[in-house]
């Protein structure tokens, strides 16, 4: 069983090398490219491979029962996401969006 | 799972059987493990019951941070962070995470030396992060950005404060691990779930620390 497990362990240094090149990229994009219109898709999309690989690997979500995954893919993509969103059309100023709490819509 | 692991008859004894087969769930269940009816070892359960709540409270202090971002003048809050403070905090936390998954991957493989080098690496780096934090803080608080000053402030400092309390009660866990280790009832090749439990909440704060980074400091 002890052999089974450890044949599962991924390359932590590895992992814990592409973290920080990740970050790397997000804080050169944010620096240098500050007005670019693709700056937020591309940080958003850093952001959700760094989460992942932490998710994945470090939290063992890859190698776990798929249970564990249910409970935390729900939990994120079906609640806080949807309910963040929810907020932020609710509660802004963009025309149309609905009634803010400032007056807007 | 062979049946060759079983030596008490389910059907005369379910709840012995049960049991039994608790102790052959998942590596690292030796002791205390639960079984339950979906196989799984209820502490496992519990703690992703509770990284689930904690996403959604999270969720809504970084919605709040979001909404209202734009609402204060950037030269009255945002541009007084520095980003440089901020990208040395994340690497220090992503290398806590590696230390901690090293633990783990010690223990599991029945190095306790190490185990215990590494749950204190982790410890360390993370009072390190919260020393950053104060740093941070510290130099906000000099500009006369507080909880108060603005909506910026009431936001940031409500959402970095409540990370980082969430990193301090890691800490604390980690050191009890620690303390744990050292002692006579410490953890084996068979009886490592506590420290994956503590690895599973140290590594989602890690996680929550890159979603803020990204929201309050790059975008």
């Amino acid at each position: 069983m002890e052999h089974a497990h450890s044949a599962k362990q991924p390359n932590y240094l590895l992992i814990a090398i592409y973290l920080g090149v990740l970050t790397v990229a997000e804080v050169i994009i944010a620096s240098q490219f500050p007005t670019a219109a693709w700056k937020v898709p591309v940080l958003i999309l850093l952001s959700f491979g760094k989460g992942g690989l932490v998710a994945l690997y470090y939290m063992h979500l890859r190698y776990d029962s798929r249970l564990y995954s249910f409970f935390f893919a729900f939990a994120l993509f079906l609640l806080a996401i949807p309910f963040v969103l929810s907020l932020i059309v609710l509660f802004s100023n963009v025309p149309g969006a609905g009634h803010g709490v400032t007056g807007g819509g | 799972m062979s049946s060759s692991a079983h030596t008490q008859d389910p059907r005369a004894n379910p709840a012995g059987a049960a049991v039994e087969q608790a102790a052959h769930l998942e590596t690292g269940h030796g002791e205390g493990a639960l079984p339950t009816a979906m196989r799984l070892d209820s502490r496992k359960m519990g703690i992703w019951f509770f990284i689930a709540s904690e996403v959604i409270i999270f969720a809504s202090l970084i919605g709040t941070y979001i909404i209202f971002h734009g609402k204060t003048p950037p030269e009255e809050g945002i541009k007084h962070l520095e980003l440089n403070v901020a990208a040395t905090m994340t690497f220090i936390l992503l290398m806590s995470s590696f230390t901690m998954v090293s633990a783990l991957a010690k223990i599991q493989e029945g190095d306790r030396r190490s185990m215990v080098r590494y749950l204190i690496a982790t410890a360390v780096l993370g009072l390190v992060f919260l020393g950053c934090q104060a740093f941070e803080w510290s130099l906000l608080f000099g500009e006369g950005i507080n909880a108060t000053t603005n909506i910026f402030g009431a936001t940031f400092f409500t959402l970095t404060g409540f990370h980082g309390t969430h990193v301090f009660i890691g800490v604390l866990w980690i050191t009890a691990l620690v303390l744990r280790a050292t002692r006579g009832t410490g953890f084996s090749v068979t009886n490592n779930m506590a420290v994956e439990l503590g690895g599973l909440y140290w590594h989602f704060v890690d996680l929550v620390w890159v979603v803020i980074f990204m929201v309050v400091y790059l975008i």
